[in-house]
C-alpha cells in the first residue's frame, strides 16, 4: 500500500475511533437520559427531536444507552486482550525459547485449544460462569491466549537462533535477562498487529455473547443486548436494530482500519513490491 | 502419499484427546455438585447417591475420564438432563441443519471471493483493487448477526419475499427449504467473503512476486495464461488453508444466526442448553463441534498436496 493510500485509512479510522471513545467516555459522566429508566408514556418512540436515536419497548432512550453501552463493550474488549496477552505471551517467549519437551508440551495443549472456535470456547466457559462482565472478559481472554501463545512462540523461535542471542548466551547473560532484553522486544510488532485484530474480535464476539443473553447481564445496556431486545420489534421499531449494529460496525471499522495500517507498517511483507 | 495422511492422523489423536480432557473438566468447574447437574434437579438424597454411583462419581478423577473417553469413543455422549435423549442422537438431529447453512455460506463466499481476491491482486492498486480491499474492510466490521438482522429487515419485512422465521428440511421441500436458509447463508457469506477475499488477494501478491511469473510475462504469455497457469495454482493452496480455518467463524456465527432466524440447528441446541443448564448436550455439542473442526482442517491438510506438489512428500 503506498504512502497515499495509507492517510486517508488512518484519517478515517482515528476520527471513528476518537468519535466512539469520546461518545463512549461522555457516556460514563453523563447521558440525556437515565439509560435505564423507564418511561412507559415514550415506548418505541422512532427518531425525534426529544429522542434523537427513538426509544425503546421501555421507554429508555436509545442514545443514553448507546452511549452508556458503549465503554462497557470496548472496557471488556480491552481487558480481554490485555488478559490474553499477559497469558500468551510469557507461555509463548518460554515456550519458543526453551524448546524441546516445553514446547511440545505447550504445543498440543494450544493445538487442542485452537480445535474450538473462539466464541465456543467462550459459551463453553461462560455456560460454567453464569452471565457477567468479568466472567465474559476471562471466558474472552481465555479464548484468544492460544493465538497470542502461537504468535510469540514462532518470534521466540525466530529471534532464538539469531546471533545476537547466541553472544548474549556466551557472554553469560542469565536466560531470562536474554528474554527479556533480546527476546521479548521482537515479538512486540507481531503480538501488536495481532492484538488489534483480537480487539475486533473481542468487541464482536462480546456483543455475540450478549446478544445470545449469556453476556453482560441485563439491564445494564450493552450494544449486542439492545440487538436482541430489538429483534421481536422488526417491522415495528428498526431503529432499535439499525443503531446499536452501526455503533458495533462504526467501532470494528475503526479498530480494523487502524490496525490494518498497523500492520502495513510492521510488516513489510505486505507492502506492495515497487 | 499415504505415509502422509496416516501422519497427519496420527497428529490428530492428541488434538482431540487433549479436547476431550479440556470439555470433560470444564463440567467439574462448575460450582456445585456435578451429580446434580448430570442428573437434573431431584429432591431425593438417596436417588442422587445412586445417581452419583451410576455415573461413576465416587470413582477417582483420571478413572472417570477414562470411562467416559470410553463412552465417547463408542458414540456415547450421555443423555440430555431436560428431556433423557441421548445427546449424539439430539446433535446428528440438528447438525445437518447448520451444516447445511455452513457449507452453502462457504461455497457461496468462496465462489465470489476467489476471483475477486485474483483479479483485486492482480490490478493492484488499480479501481477494482481499491474497491475489492475498501469493501472487505466494511465487510469485516459488520458483524453476521447485525447483517442478518439488516437482510431480515428488507427481504423478509419490508419486501416480504422470504420466510422471517421457521425452517423446512429439503428432503420435505427443497423451495422452501432454500428460502428459508437464503437470508442466514447470505448473512454469513457477507463476513467470510471479507475474510477470505483478502487472503486470496493476499496469497496472490505474494506468488505474483516470484521470479518465475516475471519470466513467464517476459516470454509473452498473455494475462490469462499467466494467471491461471502460474499464479492461481500457486495462490491457491494458502487459500485453502484459510477456508479450512474459517469455518472456526462460521460455526461462532451460526450460533447467532440460528436463533435470529429460528432455525433448529445445533448452535441453537446449545445456546438453549446452556441457559437449561443441560451440561451434557453442553459437553456434547463442544466436543462435536471440536471433533468436526478438526476433521475439516485434517481433511485440508490432505488436500493441500494435491494442489500445491511442493509440499508432496
Amino acid at each position: 500500500m503506498s504512502a497515499q493510500a495509507l492517510s486517508p485509512r488512518v484519517a478515517v479510522g482515528g476520527a471513528l475511533a476518537l468519535a466512539v471513545v469520546a461518545a463512549s467516555a461522555a457516556g460514563v459522566i453523563a447521558t440525556p437520559y437515565d439509560p435505564v429508566a423507564v418511561d412507559l408514556a415514550a415506548r418505541i418512540e422512532p427518531p425525534s427531536a426529544a429522542h434523537w436515536l427513538g426509544t425503546d419497548q421501555f421507554g429508555r432512550d436509545l442514545l443514553s444507552r448507546l452511549m452508556a453501552g458503549g465503554h462497557k463493550s470496548l472496557l471488556i474488549s480491552l481487558a480481554a486482550v490485555l488478559g490474553a496477552l499477559l497469558a500468551g505471551v510469557p507461555l509463548g517467549v518460554v515456550a519458543g525459547y526453551a524448546g524441546g519437551w516445553v514446547d511440545r508440551a505447550i504445543g498440543t495443549v494450544l493445538d487442542a485449544l485452537m480445535a474450538f472456535p473462539s466464541i465456543l470456547v467462550a459459551l463453553g466457559i461462560m455456560s460454567v460462569l453464569g452471565p457477567s462482565e468479568g466472567g465474559v472478559v476471562l471466558a474472552l481472554a481465555l479464548a484468544y491466549a492460544p493465538a497470542v501463545t502461537r504468535v510469540a512462540r514462532a518470534s521466540a523461535l525466530s529471534s532464538r537462533r539469531r546471533e545476537f542471542v547466541d553472544a548474549a548466551r556466551v557472554l553469560g547473560m542469565p536466560a531470562p535477562a536474554i528474554l527479556l532484553r533480546h527476546v521479548l522486544p521482537h515479538c512486540v510488532a507481531p503480538v501488536g498487529v495481532l492484538a488489534a485484530s483480537l480487539l475486533a474480535a473481542a468487541l464482536l464476539t462480546e456483543s455475540a455473547l450478549s446478544f445470545l443473553g449469556v453476556g453482560v447481564p441485563p439491564p445494564a445496556p450493552t450494544w449486542g443486548g439492545m440487538l436482541a431486545e430489538g429483534r421481536p420489534f422488526i417491522g415495528l421499531a428498526d431503529w432499535l436494530t439499525i443503531f446499536p449494529g452501526l455503533a458495533i460496525a462504526l467501532t470494528l471499522l475503526a479498530i480494523n482500519l487502524l490496525g490494518d495500517a498497523l500492520r502495513d507498517r510492521l510488516d513489510p511483507r505486505m507492502r506492495a513490491p515497487r | 502419499m499415504i505415509r502422509y495422511a496416516l501422519q497427519r492422523l496420527v497428529l490428530a489423536v492428541p488434538t482431540l484427546l487433549i479436547a476431550g480432557l479440556l470439555v470433560f473438566l470444564l463440567i467439574r468447574l462448575v460450582p456445585g455438585d456435578p451429580a446434580l447437574l448430570l442428573v437434573g434437579d431431584l429432591g431425593d438424597p438417596a436417588a442422587l447417591e445412586q445417581a452419583r454411583r451410576d455415573l461413576g462419581l465416587d470413582r477417582p478423577l483420571p478413572e472417570q475420564f477414562l470411562r467416559w473417553l470410553g463412552g465417547v469413543a463408542g458414540g456415547d455422549l450421555g443423555r440430555s438432563v431436560t428431556t433423557g435423549e441421548p445427546v449424539l442422537a439430539m446433535i446428528l438431529e440438528r447438525f445437518p441443519v447448520s451444516a447445511q447453512v455452513v457449507l452453502a455460506a462457504t461455497l457461496l463466499a468462496a465462489l465470489v471471493a476467489i476471483p475477486a481476491g485474483t483479479v483485486a491482486a492482480w490490478r493492484q492498486d488499480g479501481p477494482f483493487d481499491h474497491a475489492a480491499v475498501g469493501l472487505a474492510v466494511l465487510g469485516l466490521s459488520v458483524p453476521s448477526f447485525w447483517s442478518g438482522l439488516l437482510i431480515l429487515i428488507l427481504f423478509g419485512v419490508t419486501l416480504g419475499w422470504l420466510p422471517t422465521i421457521g425452517y423446512v428440511s429439503p428432503a420435505e421441500d427443497l423451495a422452501a427449504n432454500l428460502a428459508h436458509i437464503a437470508m442466514p447463508v447470505a448473512a454469513l457469506a457477507l463476513t467470510e467473503v471479507a475474510t477470505l477475499l483478502r487472503m486470496t488477494r493476499a496469497a496472490t501478491l505474494e506468488v505474483m512476486r516470484l521470479d518465475y511469473v516475471t519470466h513467464a510475462r517476459a516470454k509473452g504469455l498473455s494475462d490469462a495464461a499467466v494467471l491461471s497457469r502460474h499464479v492461481f495454482p500457486n495462490a491457491f493452496g494458502p487459500t485453502l488453508t484459510v477456508l479450512g480455518l474459517i469455518l472456526g467463524h462460521l460455526l461462532g456465527g451460526i450460533v447467532v444466526l440460528e436463533k435470529i432466524f429460528g432455525l433448529p440447528g445445533m448452535g441453537r441446541l446449545l445456546v438453549d442448553a446452556i441457559f437449561q443448564r443441560d451440561y451434557p448436550v453442553v459437553q456434547g455439542c463442544l466436543l462435536f463441534i471440536a471433533f468436526v473442526y478438526v476433521g475439516v482442517n485434517l481433511l485440508v491438510d490432505l488436500l493441500y498436496p494435491l494442489f500445491d506438489p511442493r509440499v508432496r512428500p
